[in-house]
């Protein structure tokens, strides 16, 4: 009798203990800790990938951008690169594109450019933190036509005098003039007069910088989600700058703004990993009056995932969709239009808007 | 020279899982009546840890997920739904857990040996 209460005693205590490390594993959240959010510090130091394949067999990362009329390019970006982040602004600056970032470009118009390979050949760096243009690097251009050569763009200084100030394009056979101001440089693209060889430069060139810069600015919405700036609710809105320009086709509302939608994919009630974002502008100018970019239409940024070690973030990006939400991990635009400001013989006008498609994935870690 | 234990995070960010799988194993294996019952119940215990670790891989979170998903009531699901949707599967959390439970099933061994030796 004993030993059967005995008995009866030791499997409920079994069975109490059992159901206890259960459910503790369970409700231990998969070892995150509400209280772990509360003092997060970025890094100061990240490397960043921007492009690659997407999760589940879903492809490469593909940028579609499109100026109708003009020119219409897809490339499948894979690049690294390093920023340097203030650790108390939150604010990242780019150091470097690495060696061995590649695109695969594909110009569909105007066509008698071809397509190109661009590769990262030598690191381009950007020093002082925060220039517009890097002092160093070098990308190849492999045209994918037959019988076209290698093209070799590199930031140099042809006249020894300021490190960094000049594009060099070393071509076979060689250009009557291979070094360009930077001014110079860009506007190959838009010169009429330029060789396919210098179009070709240009574009490459062009279409890194953008893809860089379009990273760079995805990533500027992680202050948002990492100290969870919804405050209980679901979306923020936030005005965008003063428009104080005169050209025509600025934005019909001044100032315009963006809302920034929460969507809670992981469905556990609070901002994180797993989640996904909607970034909507409607007339959203960032810029000065003479120098700026007007945004239109949407950004969805899908599979937050973030790592944290001792407070420090050691992960960010958009990568893998919370399981079950049947979305696809990563950056994608939703026609977003982008008008810029172009400035030729002093005279202050906009390009002709720009829409960008396609999805990509990216890391900062 | 001092070994930087800071730059071990990911070791020491499976702790947890090694002193869970260690407290709970004595635990268990204590309150069986025999010898062979807590080594039984120790061994249960390590699998049953494993097999929750398991279960956030993501090819099986996935399916697992969207299932729950629609049984569970919102309270509980808001309970135990994060462990999946948050948390990640650790080949270092599956070590710790083996190495933990291990030792848990050693411990109880040697005390049980020790046991026997004195009667």
């Amino acid at each position: 009798m004993k030993n059967n209460a005995s008995r009866g005693l030791r499997n409920l205590a079994l069975t109490c203990l059992y159901l206890l490390g259960f459910l503790g594993i369970l409700a231990s959240g998969g070892g995150d800790d509400e209280d772990e959010f509360d003092d997060l510090i970025i890094s100061s130091i990240y490397s960043f990938r921007i492009g690659g394949p997407l999760e589940g067999g879903a492809g490469n990362s593909v940028i579609d951008i499109d100026r109708p009329g003009e020119f219409s390019l897809s490339t499948e970006p894979d690049l690294q690169g390093t920023v340097i982040c203030d650790q108390n602004t939150e604010i990242c600056e780019l150091q470097t594109v690495d060696v061995g970032s590649m695109f695969i470009t594909d110009l569909t118009v105007p066509a008698f450019l071809g397509n190109v390979n661009i590769l990262v050949e030598d690191m381009w760096i950007y020093n002082p933190i925060g220039s517009d243009r890097p002092n160093t690097g070098v990308i190849r251009i492999d045209p994918q036509a037959d019988g076209l050569a290698d093209i070799l763009v590199g930031v140099t200084d042809c006249d020894a005098n300021s490190p960094g100030a000049e594009v060099q394009v070393i071509a076979v056979p060689a250009l009557p003039n291979d070094c360009y101001s930077w001014d110079e440089f860009e506007n190959l693209a838009d010169n009429p007069g330029s060789s396919l060889v210098e179009l070709q430069a240009s574009f490459s060139w062009a279409a890194v910088s953008f893809i860089v810069d379009q990273g760079l600015d995805a990533g500027e919405v992680f202050p948002f989600i990492v100290d969870d700036l919804f405050a209980g609710g679901t979306s923020i809105f936030d005005s965008c700058e003063m428009f104080s320009g005169t050209w025509a086709g600025g934005p019909a509302v001044n100032p315009g703004g963006f809302t920034f939608d929460w969507l809670d994919d992981s469905g556990d009630n609070r901002v994180g990993p797993g989640d996904s974002f909607r970034q909507t502008f409607a007339d959203c100018w960032f810029g000065d009056s003479i120098d700026g970019t007007l945004l239109n239409g949407g950004i969805d940024y899908v599979g937050y995932t973030q790592v944290i070690q001792n407070e420090l973030l050691t992960r960010l990006g958009f990568e893998i969709a919370a399981p079950g939400s049947g979305k696809i991990g990563g950056v994608s635009f939703d026609s977003l239009v982008l008008t810029e400001t172009i400035k030729a013989n002093d005279i202050i006008t906009t390009e002709p808007p720009l829409t960008l498609t396609g999805r990509y994935l990216i890391v900062f870690f | 020279m001092i070994p930087d234990l800071s730059a071990q995070a990911g070791i020491f960010g499976s702790a947890p899982s090694f002193f869970y799988t260690l407290a709970l194993g004595l635990l268990i294996g204590s309150c069986a009546s025999s010898t062979a019952g807590a080594r039984f119940h120790c061994l249960l215990w390590i699998a049953v840890a494993l097999c929750l670790e398991l279960v956030q891989h993501r090819l099986i979170a996935e399916p697992l997920v969207a299932w729950l998903r629609e049984r569970l009531s919102e309270p509980i699901w808001e309970l135990v739904g994060p462990y999946w949707t948050r948390g990640t599967f650790d080949r270092l959390d599956l070590l710790a857990s083996i190495i933990g439970g291990s030792i848990a099933l050693l411990i109880l061994t040697y005390r049980s040996g020790e046991k026997n030796h004195e009667k």
